[in-house]
């Protein structure tokens, strides 16, 4: 485009006096933000038309400007206009301040329940190591007085061997006279059949006199509480049915020890 | 080449304070524009009162329509002018105020009124001076153009001149004016004019 020519047709003074139809006119203003040349000419034009008329002001009558801004006043409220737009502005202020409250006690509640639960979930596995430690506690009493019962000086220790029914089969006997008291023990004993149970005898004078049936030992139960049998000479014990038999069947004696 | 007041804040102080809704741009704006944006109305209008109705419309109209107004496109005085004139030429075309200068029926001396052009030349020196350094071709053309708000095929009627030769010496009256503005350092009086209208004002 021949941006001289089209400066000097004169169609940038009739844009500016407002002459041109809008096709016309948004085509010069297209060019304008094209051409820096052509805003800069059509800035000077309007420079030179703006002096122009300034130079041929005519002051209004006095009274026009009050007019106008009592005019603006009641049309607008323009007078409460700032205090307005400051009303607004806190409005919106106000408005952030109660969503951001919100969102808070929203957050806070959402925190407050999170800890409510882990609160009661704390409290749950407190209770539980409680019970834990209780039960520990328990087995640990027990361990403790099987120990002092064990280690007590009139307790003996009385080992029954295998038989030969089952090579490594061993068990102890702890029998203490003083206490009356007796306990059980199983090193190594093949589970019992469905059905049968250990049975532990006590060799006397007047023949085996039971101690009582007993189960393998589990965990936390090494020793078992067995009937103490005045004056045994010797141990034994049997696979009988569940329940226990009056006399021992000889043919399933697993281990023996003599209390010597 | 450049102009100076291009780079000047005040227009766009005011259209800052336009924009914020602050009253204040009103006032400063009618300080500064009124009395040429007044001529422009009373030039279509004729008569004072309505000049003065129009004028209060036209300001009202710059304050509601203030963010439309676009600094890319145009000087603000140019965006104010034509609000006045459409808002001169709405009056006219009300029907309550005749513009019987426009219509061919009417002889010359009806539509010319020699006394609202040439009063201010008696009254501004400066003013004087500078329509006395145009040529009377190129004053007529500016006038009935810029002022009377003739359209292009009009100003060709009026002038009796083909309608391309208005552009042509449209141009040329504008040129001209230019130089005159120029060589008279006018420009730069009036902007300081303005700056100190604007200090004063706003107690910079």
């Amino acid at each position: 485009m021949d941006i001289k020519a089209y400066i000097a047709s004169g169609i940038l003074e009739q844009y500016v006096l407002g002459k041109l139809s809008p096709q016309e006119e948004a085509e010069v203003e297209q060019n304008a933000e094209q051409y820096p040349e052509i805003r800069q000419e059509l800035t000077a034009i309007e420079v030179a038309l703006e002096e122009y008329a300034l130079l041929h002001g005519k002051t209004p009558p006095p009274g026009v400007l009050s007019a106008i801004l009592q005019r603006l006043h009641t049309e607008e409220g323009a007078g409460a206009k700032p205090s307005e737009r400051r009303l607004k502005v806190l409005g919106y202020a106000a408005g952030l301040l109660l969503v951001a409250a919100v969102a808070g006690m929203l957050a806070l509640y959402q925190a407050n329940r999170r800890q409510h639960g882990a609160i009661a979930s704390l409290n749950q596995q407190l209770i539980q190591t409680q019970q834990s430690c209780d039960s520990i506690q328990n087995t640990a009493q027990r361990m403790e007085s099987l120990l002092d019962f064990v280690r007590d000086p009139s307790t003996r220790a009385i080992v029954m061997a295998s038989t030969g029914l089952v090579p490594d089969a061993v068990a102890t006997v702890f029998y203490n006279a003083e206490n009356q008291r007796s306990l059980i023990g199983v090193e190594q004993l093949p589970t019992p059949e469905a059905g049968k149970q250990y049975q532990l005898w006590a060799i006397t004078e007047g023949g085996p006199v039971s101690m009582g049936v007993f189960e393998l030992p589990e965990a936390g139960r090494p020793l078992q509480e067995v009937s103490f049998v005045e004056g045994a000479q010797a141990f034994a014990v049997t696979l009988e049915n569940r329940g226990g038999s009056p006399t021992p069947t000889l043919d399933q004696m697993y281990v023996l020890g003599n209390n010597s | 080449m450049t102009d100076p007041r291009k780079k000047l804040p005040l227009d766009q102080d005011i259209l800052q304070l336009l924009q914020e809704r602050d009253q204040r741009a009103i006032t400063l704006l009618y300080e500064y524009y009124s009395p040429a944006l007044y001529n422009i109305i009373l030039q279509l209008v004729r008569v004072e009162t309505v000049a003065e109705e129009v004028l209060q419309d036209a300001f009202l109209k710059i304050w509601e329509k203030a963010e439309q107004y676009d600094p890319q496109k145009g000087r603000l005085f140019t965006w104010m002018a034509r609000i006045c004139r459409n808002l001169a030429i709405d009056t006219l075309r009300s029907g309550q105020f005749k513009r019987g200068n426009k219509t061919d029926t009417l002889p010359d001396s009806v539509y010319h009124d020699e006394n609202l052009t040439q009063q201010p030349e008696e009254t501004d020196p400066g003013l004087r001076r500078i329509v006395s350094k145009m040529d009377e071709q190129s004053r007529k053309v500016i006038d009935l153009l810029f002022f009377q708000d003739y359209t292009q095929s009009e100003a060709s009627e009026h002038l009796g001149i083909p309608l391309g030769t208005v552009k042509s010496r449209s141009r040329k009256a504008i040129q001209d004016l230019r130089a005159i503005l120029k060589n008279e350092g006018l420009v730069s009086f009036l902007l300081l004019s303005l700056i100190e209208t604007l200090r004063r004002y706003l107690g910079y």
